[in-house]
């Protein structure tokens, strides 16, 4: 294999920096992110163990040990929350999680570059859009007696009266999963591409050469070949389960569905930001970032034992 | 004798105004030694059209003719105004609290003061800074609402005309009225059921009137309350009464929530309210879009001489004929007495942050004392003659559609001014109500809007117009239950609306016990406490 630049030899850092200057300059900027909104925040996590006032201070604020947090547990609606929240992560893990792995599996397979192209464009740019913007296109295109997509199916006979996409619970649930869906699935097939695009042609020409079709070659060379990378996202995805989108509840919210949409976000925004409860939204906050963690640990454990690379 | 009166006017004008002269700020006001920086609240509107309400030509002109003089550094920090408490509480957190913090609701400034975010003040210290400020106060009766937990916070502005909601004004379909039989507003609530009934029956529209959730935690519900309010009745006003949580498990609320129940099946309402929010005439929202489309019989909002959705109105139905609602059309023996919420007796309730130096709060105090002096006052209020305004044949300034650099913010820099009173304020009310009376319309509502205040009048008159309870201690279970209470009233609001009436009764039972067991009842009894020891103030008819 030829090179193109001549290899830094071993040990000469300061070569090394010289030749690749501008890309470790372009590494600080996400550096410098992760550490003042990661790390320099912790700190401010005592907080959760604090009657916190913002104008005494840390040093003026009483110290209540786990008060908060015992207060937190015995609270009815933050165990609604809580339930809520695992319950729809799951389901979105569950509805969510495949559905990038077979549009970058179709993607894969079509033929026609330009249309290939313009299909992947189509499909990324939902990921672009805010979760404001989406909802109102939603409520334009759902709502029960005006939204769009009963109009017509009202005007062709189809219903008699408008089906409650986003006024009846059940109905929300499914409608919220779905469009939670079609917004990251291109964005998410992403990753699984630029592995498809790893996998050697060679694997392919042997399964040509034994006979196997499209079909056979998808399930017998791109997935097991694309194993590691959904194991990998899958993990990552697992730690997410504790975790609450703000803006999408409640963009998507309304008061007929509070029994559904009332999940930790909402939670920690209304009883904790919104009332000034600065010490219960970071001790539900501290909360959720914990079991994320121990979610993601356990998993890793557990893809290693069944033979996987697990992800740390 | 028409011009007799004109020239009399004119007159009373210039002497008032050069009386107005003759009051200064205090003549030993010396520039600090070294430059004094003071941050002061504004409220952001997210106003589109306006120039940003923290550095436009009016903070400037403040800074060259007040703070430059004096060597103080007057800088204005923008708070959302749907988001007031958590900016604040960013800014707090921050060590970034304004100097001068103001609010018009007094749970909110209790919290402040509770939380310790503001300084006691003395006074007799404010009086020396500012005597006009200090008298202005006095005579208002403004001192009684000066301390909290038994020290001295705050310092109050004027509200005119407080105990009528005149600057409010509900706008109605004339036209349609006429088109239904009536060749008047309806004046109680047989005849508003009878107009809106008609006009679903003869088609003028799918739904007469616009319903949305609510956002705030005020009830309307004063006109639902018995009348005249009795020594037991008092005791639960105490209790309930109040703009910062919800005062749902109480009767006044369940006759209302009936009689809007009723209303949506009589096919009122669109079927989707629950999906929209209504912003109570305080921003866009899709009742305004719906009224300006030509879709319901009335919206209402807060008057003032540039009414951008009244003048979106007229462009979609030239043919349109408005008026204003009458203060009596939801009067009904045994529901409603036409009762009205009064304001607070004073505007602003404005305090001082924690954080202020000795010299800082004597600026803040300087700043209040130069605002207050009517010619100054005028010219943030009107702007600069023949571009803003202009004087009409009374010598009263007239406002002028004006969009250039000069351009004054929100309802005539109300967010600014509000630091000395809640409105604009022009010799008597015929006056104030003229200057402040929609201009450039097909129709001039005047003369309705000054019959409208003669009518609240005789309501407050009657003692039919009272307001809410102000606690002299903070009632620390509001802070910590009201955001969860609001987003319990916004879901029950939705369900007892659209529910079957034949479960109405049995519904609302039940969540009144749930909004009881989610803090309410630690909040009836902090306020009833705190109403027998004394530290509340009267329905002032009672206390007579």
């Amino acid at each position: 294999m030829q090179k193109t630049k001549a290899p830094v030899k071993r040990g000469h850092f300061g070569a090394y920096m010289k030749d690749n200057w501008q890309l470790y300059a372009m590494l600080l900027i996400p550096i410098a992110f992760v550490i003042i909104f990661k790390y320099a925040a912790y700190p401010g996590l005592r907080i959760a163990f604090m009657n916190y006032k913002p104008a005494k201070g840390y040093a003026g604020s009483e110290w209540v040990g786990m008060e908060t947090f015992a207060k937190i547990f015995r609270d009815k609606d933050f165990l609604r929350a809580l339930k809520n929240s695992l319950v729809f992560n799951f389901l979105d893990l569950l509805v969510g999680f495949p559905v990038p792995i077979i549009l970058a599996l179709l993607l894969n397979e079509l033929r026609f570059p330009r249309y290939k192209k313009v299909s992947q464009t189509i499909l990324y740019l939902p990921h672009f859009l805010s979760w404001v913007i989406i909802a109102s296109v939603a409520l334009n295109l759902f709502k029960p007696q005006t939204g769009l997509v009963n109009v017509l199916m009202m005007n062709a006979g189809w219903i008699e009266s408008g089906i409650p996409f986003l006024t009846e619970k059940w109905h929300w649930a499914v409608t919220y999963l779905l469009i939670g869906v079609w917004q990251n699935m291109g964005w998410g097939s992403i990753i699984y591409l630029a592995a498809i695009t790893g996998i050697s042609p060679d694997l392919y020409e042997a399964a040509t050469i034994d006979g196997a079709g499209r079909l056979r070659k998808i399930w017998s060379v791109t997935l097991p070949c694309i194993r590691g990378t959904m194991v990998t996202l899958l993990i990552m995805n697992l730690g997410r389960v504790m975790g609450s989108n703000f803006e999408r509840l409640d963009s998507f919210g309304n008061v007929q569905v509070k029994d559904f949409q009332y999940q930790l976000a909402i939670y920690i925004y209304e009883k904790g930001l919104a009332g000034g409860n600065f010490s219960r939204a970071t001790a539900v906050g501290l909360f959720q970032s914990l079991v994320g963690l121990l979610l993601v640990l356990s998993s890793d454990r557990v893809s290693k034992a069944l033979g996987e690379d697990g992800l740390l | 004798m028409k011009k007799l009166v004109s020239l009399f006017l004119a007159l009373l004008m210039v002497a008032s105004l050069c009386s107005f002269a003759a009051a200064d700020v205090p003549a030993d006001w010396e520039p600090f030694a070294e430059r004094v920086k003071i941050t002061v609240p504004v409220y952001d509107r997210s106003k589109a059209g306006y120039p940003a309400v923290d550095d436009n030509y009016w903070t400037q002109w403040i800074q060259k003719e007040f703070g430059d003089k004096y060597n103080i550094d007057v800088q204005y920090v923008a708070i959302p105004r749907g988001d007031v408490m958590m900016k604040y509480s960013t800014l707090i957190a921050a060590g970034e609290t304004p100097t001068i913090m103001m609010e018009y609701d007094y749970p909110k400034v209790a919290q402040w003061a509770n939380d310790g975010a503001m300084t006691v003040i003395n006074l007799d210290d404010f009086k020396a800074v500012a005597p006009t400020f200090y008298q202005a106060m006095v005579d208002h009766n403004q001192l009684g609402y000066t301390d909290i937990n038994g020290e001295t916070y705050f310092v109050l502005t004027e509200r005119p005309y407080y105990d009528t909601t005149f600057a409010f004004a509900n706008f109605v379909r004339m036209d349609w009225l006429r088109q239904v039989g009536y060749d008047h507003v309806p004046q109680n609530y047989e005849e508003h059921k009878d107009a809106m009934n008609k006009m679903i029956e003869a088609g003028l529209c799918e739904y007469p009137l616009g319903l949305g959730i609510p956002t705030s935690p005020y009830i309307v519900n004063f006109g639902y309350r018995d009348f005249p309010v009795t020594e037991e009745g008092e005791k639960e006003w105490a209790m309930h009464s109040s703009l910062g949580t919800p005062s749902f498990p109480w009767y006044p609320t369940e006759r209302m929530m009936k009689r809007l129940n009723s209303e949506y099946h009589m096919g009122w309402y669109s079927s989707e309210f629950d999906l929209e929010k209504n912003s109570g005439g305080q921003g866009t929202d899709i009742l305004q879009t719906d009224f300006i489309n030509g879709k319901i019989y009335s919206y209402g909002g807060y008057i003032a001489t540039n009414m951008a959705w009244l003048s979106a109105f007229y462009e979609n139905n030239p043919d349109a004929e408005l008026a204003i609602a009458s203060p009596y059309a939801g009067m009904e023996e045994g529901v409603n007495t036409g009762a009205i919420r009064a304001d607070n007796p004073f505007g602003m309730i404005v305090g001082f942050s924690s954080l202020a130096t000795p010299e800082q709060l004597k600026a803040a105090w300087m700043l209040m004392e130069w605002m207050i002096q009517p010619e100054n006052l005028f010219v943030l209020e009107n702007g600069i003659e023949g571009e803003t305004y202009e004087l009409d044949e009374n010598g009263l300034p007239v406002m002028l559609e004006y969009t250039g650099e000069h351009m004054l913010n929100h309802n005539n820099n109300i967010d600014m001014t509000c630091l000395v009173h809640a409105s604009k304020k022009v010799g008597t009310i015929e006056q104030t109500i003229a200057q402040m009376s929609p201009a450039g319309l097909p129709q001039d509502f005047t003369q309705a809007l000054i019959d409208n205040y003669y009518e609240l009048r005789k309501l407050a008159d009657a003692g039919k117009a009272y307001s809410d309870p102000v606690f002299a201690v903070a009632i620390d279970s509001e802070s910590e239950y009201s955001a969860t209470l609001l987003s319990l009233w916004q879901e029950y609001y939705a369900k007892l609306v659209k529910c079957d009436p034949a479960e109405f009764d049995a519904l609302f039972a039940q969540y009144s016990q749930e909004f009881l067991d989610a803090g309410y009842q630690e909040i009836m009894d902090e306020r009833l406490e705190a109403y027998e020891a004394g530290n509340t103030t009267h329905i002032p008819d009672l206390s007579k």
